[in-house]
């Protein structure tokens, strides 16, 4: 995608966003910084998974960092920008090391690898008295008003869509390409000089980076935080949105995000709370089967793109003689 | 000490028992079915409750409960597993993530209680050390784990499963049935997920979370070993359930959870595929 | 007598037990045009993953311009101008015919960082000339592509790469007789442009004999002789090294 249309897709998301924000209801501008926060974590797991194919279920951990270096920090009287960006780098270093450690590791070896992250993550939290053991943290909101109230929630999205920007831009430059290259055919990488274990702790750090800015902010929107945040289900929400979003695209990711926060929301709203996960499951499945390369395939059918991220089929990896 | 290292031992086996259950169908597909630990959970709320409501015999329970697992996962293997596999293992380890969300959602519609799990109507012993289901959940996994090393390594339709391991579009030229093979190692997972639900709820009590951590310590202990061999999988497991009992009775709850995650990633950094899988260099 | 530019010291690669390349060695010159041939199985694929460094269980010496190669890493070999393709493509099917120029590019990429709007249009440029006379278009996605497209697309890729030393694994394997011919107009064009020096491995006699000033003839790992295609087509051990292939 050409760099002008991003710009302007981004302003016209920015807009409905900040214009949705001030006047949704209250319960679905809740909704709304959700998904703004959560699509930073999916684009985060897209560059994992997605782009590079190094799945992971580590990255609650990084969710999780986010959200309480935010939280204590802010205790501490940090300015709330430092302190997002504190856990970002955080997030990053950690990132770097178990990314270069679990280069050669592989598939679902590496899920369970980057798993181990947040489990220690997890009793580590519950154990400590600066991040409230296992009752956890209260957020305040980024200025002087509630959570949840439209200026927040404004806030909010604006830093989303600057980050999501900028997560577009490298998705759709030389870095991106390196990402797709070294997934599609890893000695066709190497043949163009393309250096595949760089550029798989790159996705990592990335990945790590945008995850922990999102659980930063999750802890805004929600107002409080608790070590629940490492549970496995966190990371395997991440990869729901990332996948069945659509794989290798930040559209997809945004897609993904709307879907994990929207179809419970809407068994909520129609009174049948207790089956939202019903639904969820049900949702993802059918979309997978109908659409393998995630929503995002239903919107190319829609908008009749050639190509909007990946193919359908997936040919097995050919290699040389 | 001893105590502990025999709790570790039962726990161990669980785990292994579990191992097996992923392990079956990964042999074949790749794909880790993540919904196994829930598909077990659910079977074992419906075993329960005809249970309590028809009082059904324990073996018809019994029966009944193997039954379901198997369909459900051979459900799962048609439904999710083998149409997504042709889109890389990933979406289709995904795919079976929706039912892994579904089924407790299911079980709760069942019932919201616990319940506990009566054992098999079999002779109570007097083994001092051990307890006499303890001991029936060691052996039966020792059992297990040698018939499936045998099935594997020995039996034709083991061949055939390490043929569909090894090079899938090459064991369908030679006339190696792959959808049939992989159906069978569907209801050979759901078989052993059955008999570990079994095995495993009377010690644990039948809960929504019976499954929960264990499928979790089961999948890192399977990790471990290497997800590819029987062997593996069962010191894998019984290590981890080892480590966890020792290192937990000496130094704390949370050792228990801390210690055995370090030994992995460890094991992981050096051996990327497992302490007792041998790596292949990738050709290039 | 120009410089030797890419020397191949005595390789041996033995892979579990098997000899595969037995003391091979042969040199490349500035604006050389050499064919490596030889029957299926002989080891020429093997020769070039030992020279870009893709196999590095070889004994033996690579250099280029005098500098040695062999600790060198794959995707370094292209800071050294020496391009590779593959027998079975090195391409990224799922991408667009200009997404993977983007990616030959790649190199260009990274060292200019603050100029990569401004070279991406270039790219784009010259992804653009270098397809004038094709019926690609820079949208159509790799894997729509016909079998002979796709192999002329990885070669373009290949001279994105700026070579100095341009190594083509089977350039015609799977081409038809026309799509052969422009295959070789296409090379002697865009050598005589870009002025590289060429390897070609390849099967057809026809082929080499027309593209190349010098063959290097193996079988069973081990070289068999060398010389202008000519003389070397015309030997009988050469002849008879090639009876055994249905595929001439
Ligand atoms: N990585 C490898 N491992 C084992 N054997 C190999 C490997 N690479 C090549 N070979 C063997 O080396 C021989 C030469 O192969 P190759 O170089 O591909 O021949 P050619 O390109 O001339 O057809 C073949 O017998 C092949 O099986
Ligand atoms: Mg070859």
């Amino acid at each position: 995608m050409s760099v002008k249309r991003q710009i302007i897709s981004w302003i016209c998301l920015l807009g409905l966003g900040l214009l949705a924000s001030f006047f949704l209801p209250p319960y679905f501008r809740y909704l709304l910084g959700l998904m703004a926060v959560y699509s930073l974590a999916s684009i985060g797991m897209n560059f994992l998974t997605g782009y590079t194919e190094q799945i992971s279920l580590g990255n609650a951990a990084f969710f999780g960092i986010g959200a309480y270096v935010f939280a204590v920090l802010q205790s501490l009287q940090i300015n709330s920008v430092i302190s997002i960006i504190a856990g970002a780098v955080l997030s990053g270093i950690i990132a770097f090391i178990v990314g270069f450690l679990t280069i050669r590791v592989k598939d679902i070896y590496l899920a369970v690898g980057t798993l181990i992250l947040p489990l220690l993550l997890l009793q580590v939290t519950k154990g400590m008295d600066i991040t409230g053991g296992t009752g956890g943290l209260s957020v305040f909101p980024l200025v002087e008003q509630e959570n949840g109230s439209s200026l927040e929630v404004a806030i909010i999205i604006v830093i989303t869509s600057i980050i999501g920007f900028v997560s577009s831009l490298i998705a759709n430059s030389f870095i991106g390409r390196a990402f797709h290259a070294t997934r599609l055919s890893e000695h066709g990488a190497v043949a163009r000089g393309i250096h595949v274990v760089k550029y798989k702790v790159v996705a990592f750090v990335l990945s790590a980076i945008l995850t922990s800015i999102s659980g930063s902010l999750y802890g805004v929107v929600v107002g409080y935080i608790t070590p629940e945040l490492f549970q496995v289900m966190i990371s395997v929400n991440f990869l729901i949105m990332a996948i069945v979003g659509g794989r290798g695209s930040i559209t997809g990711s945004l897609l993904g995000s709307a879907f994990v926060v929207m179809i419970p929301a809407l068994f909520n709203v129609i009174g049948l709370a207790q089956w939202q996960q019903l639904g969820l499951g049900i949702g993802m499945g059918v979309t997978l089967l109908l659409f393998p390369s995630g929503l995002v395939g239903i919107l190319s059918l829609l908008v009749k793109r050639r190509r909007v991220a990946i193919n359908e089929s997936k040919p097995v990896a050919s290699e040389t003689n | 000490m001893l105590q502990l290292i025999l709790d570790g031992l039962i726990y161990g086996s669980i785990y292994a028992l579990i191992g097996f259950a992923i392990s079956t169908l990964f042999m074949t597909t790749g794909v880790v079915n993540f919904a196994i630990g829930e598909t077990i959970t659910f079977s074992m709320y419906v075993g329960i409750i005809t249970m309590e409501w028809f009082h059904t015999s324990y073996l018809v329970t019994a029966i009944e409960i193997i039954v379901l697992t198997i369909i459900f996962t051979v459900l799962i293997t048609r439904v999710l597993v083998i149409p997504l596999l042709k889109h890389g293992p990933i979406i289709s380890t995904i795919g079976t993530a929706s039912m892994y969300i579904i089924f407790p959602i299911l079980t709760v519609g069942l019932s919201t209680q616990d319940h506990p799990f009566p054992k098999a109507p079999l002779p109570e012993m007097n083994l001092g050390i051990i307890s006499s289901w303890d001991a029936v959940i060691f052996i039966f996994t020792v059992l297990i784990a040698f018939l499936l090393h045998y099935f594997v390594m020995k039996s034709s339709w083991g061949v055939g499963i390490r043929a569909i391991k090894s090079n899938q579009s090459h064991a369908m030229s030679i006339g190696i049935s792959v959808g049939k093979i992989v159906m069978i190692t569907a209801i050979l997972s759901g078989l052993i997920g059955g008999i570990t639900g079994l095995i495993a709820a009377p010690k644990l009590l039948l809960t929504h979370n019976l499954m929960g951590t264990p499928f979790m310590v089961a999948l890192i202990g399977a990790v471990l070993g290497g997800l590819n061999n029987p062997k593996g999988i069962y010191f894998g497991c019984i290590l981890l359930g080892v480590v966890q009992s020792v290192t937990g009775g000496l130094f704390g709850s949370i050792s228990r959870e801390i210690i055995p995650i370090v030994i992995v990633l460890i094991v992981l950094v050096m051996k990327p595929e497992g302490l007792f899988s041998s790596i292949q260099e990738k050709r290039v | 007598m120009k410089a030797n530019q890419l020397q191949v010291k005595q390789i041996r690669l033995n892979i579990g037990g098997v000899s595969i390349l037995n003391d091979v060695s042969f040199s490349l010159s500035e604006g050389d045009r050499v064919g490596l041939v030889g029957p299926n199985g002989a080891g020429k694929t093997s020769v070039i993953n030992c020279i870009t460094q893709f196999e590095k269980r070889y004994q033996g010496e690579v250099t280029f311009s005098n500098k040695l190669l062999n600790k060198e890493n794959p995707q370094d070999l292209p800071k050294y101008k020496i391009i590779r393709t593959f027998q079975n493509l090195g391409l990224f099917n799922e991408l667009t015919v200009l997404e993977n120029f983007y990616i030959a590019a790649h190199q260009s990429f990274e060292s200019k960082l603050k100029n990569v709007f401004k070279l991406e249009k270039e790219v784009k440029q010259e992804a653009l000339t270098l397809l004038e006379h094709e019926s690609i278009n820079l949208h159509d996605i790799v894997s729509d592509l016909s079998y002979g497209q796709q192999k002329i697309v990885e070669f373009l890729c290949a001279l994105i790469q700026r070579p100095s030393v341009l190594i083509l694994d089977e350039p015609a394997a799977g081409l038809n007789d026309f799509e052969k011919n422009r295959m070789i107009e296409m090379i002697l064009k865009k050598q005589q442009e870009l002025n590289f020096s060429l390897l070609v491995v390849e099967h057809d006699v026809n082929f080499v004999s027309t593209l190349c000033q010098n063959v290097v003839v193996l079988q069973s790992g081990e070289l068999l002789c060398s010389g202008s295609p000519e003389e070397v087509f015309k030997r009988k051990e050469v002849i008879q090294a090639w009876i055994g292939e249905s595929n001439v």
